[in-house]
């Protein structure tokens, strides 16, 4: 993949150039949440590593790892949560959690939001959209790529897309229930 | 509501964002997702957050009836810096795999942490300002820098590897880094 460099350069009265630093450092500053490498209940189910053999001196070898455990993590964490949602939203609960099966369900919500609000181009709502969609994709690529460790990762991110498809509803809803209201004051 | 209520998605989506980006990073060391059990519960821990945040955000907003913008921090920063608390590690397991792979902590010398920590930015303060994702940073105006884009988009499109940009100090710079960053 092509690695893009993107420079900006600030220019003074005197023609010097100073770079502005945009790279994103991040700091080891959660001290409390260093529980990284804590496991959940974990059940074995293969173990073998393979190894590509080199093909030439030229050709540096890649080790290939393959799937040992499987981690019960998430399928935790997504079962607390569930619980939690029936009990927030005992009415709506079925509708975020078996709602938006697949990603694709996803955009064609968002398409059909973007047909239904028009959104003007680099509006506030746009960008809305736009985050929406990037985060469900990356969100499906995600699952795509742990499923074979974390086999309950579906289930989390159905309960995401879900989730997402309730924030983006709640302003249709509100802006019906302005109308109605503004109708009935008018 | 009013009005808010967008500026209130555009900061949860924001958020959002943010975190589809360190999913990015992730998704690049793909490799090494079965290289250590550590790793995988890293992911998992990680995803476990971005749930945790996705629907903590939807029930807190939908119980409220006034939203407050200047909560959010306080209410979701701790499982936000959790998740990139996550990649933290994830960069500390993969560097350590990468190592064993060249066979170079035989000597049992380098210390992942140290290296990362004289790699890291030394200013206190500006590292706080760098790793601020939650939002000190002005939010763009509608309608501001998309004359940026275009450019942006030629420049992923054709085959140059640096696009170069230079300005006179307070003419936007930062602001166009950061619409550079949203569309890569």
């Amino acid at each position: 993949m092509r690695q893009h460099i993107l420079i900006l350069f600030v220019t003074d009265s005197n023609g010097t150039i100073s770079t502005k630093g945009t790279n994103a450092h991040t700091k080891d500053d959660v001290s409390s949440n260093g529980d990284s490498s804590s496991s959940g209940s974990r059940s074995p189910i293969h173990t073998d590593v393979i190894v590509r053999p080199d093909m030439s001196e030229a050709t540096k070898p890649t080790r290939v790892y393959e799937s040992t455990q499987e981690t019960y993590i998430l399928k935790d964490t997504t079962t607390l949560i569930t619980v939690r949602c029936k009990k927030e939203f005992p009415s709506e609960v079925d509708e975020i959690l078996a709602g938006v099966p697949t990603c694709h369900a996803f955009l064609d919500f968002i398409a059909t939001e973007r047909l239904r609000s028009m959104p003007h181009k680099g509006s506030k709502w746009d960008k809305v959209l736009k985050w929406a969609e990037g985060y469900s994709r990356k969100v499906d690529t995600y699952s795509h790529a742990i499923s074979g460790f974390a086999p309950h990762c579906w289930e989390s991110a159905r309960l995401v897309w879900g989730c997402c498809r309730w924030l983006l509803r709640v302003r249709q809803s509100l802006i019906h229930a302005w109308q109605e209201m503004f109708l009935t004051f008018r | 509501m009013g009005p808010n209520y967008v500026e209130m998605l555009e900061k949860v989506f924001g958020v959002m964002y943010q975190v589809g980006q360190a999913l990015d990073f992730f998704l690049k060391n793909k490799r090494l997702f079965c290289a250590s059990v550590q790793i995988q519960d890293i992911l998992a821990l990680a995803y476990s957050d971005l749930i945790r945040f996705t629907v903590e955000t939807t029930i807190h907003y939908r119980k409220t009836t006034t939203i407050c913008l200047a909560d959010f921090d306080v209410l979701f920063g701790r499982i936000v810096d959790s998740f990139f608390y996550r990649k933290e590690c994830f960069t500390s397991e993969t560097w350590a795999c990468s190592l064993m792979e060249e066979s170079l902590t035989t000597t049992s010398t380098i210390s992942i942490h140290i290296i990362r920590q004289w790699l890291s930015v030394q200013d206190r303060t500006l590292d706080i300002c760098l790793s601020n994702r939650m939002g000190t940073r002005t939010a763009r105006h509608e309608f501001t820098c998309e004359w940026f884009e275009c450019h942006m988009r030629e420049f992923q499109r054709d085959g140059t590897d640096v696009l170069w940009v230079c300005g006179k100090p307070g003419s936007g710079i930062y602001s166009t880094s950061s619409v550079a960053v949203h569309l890569v």
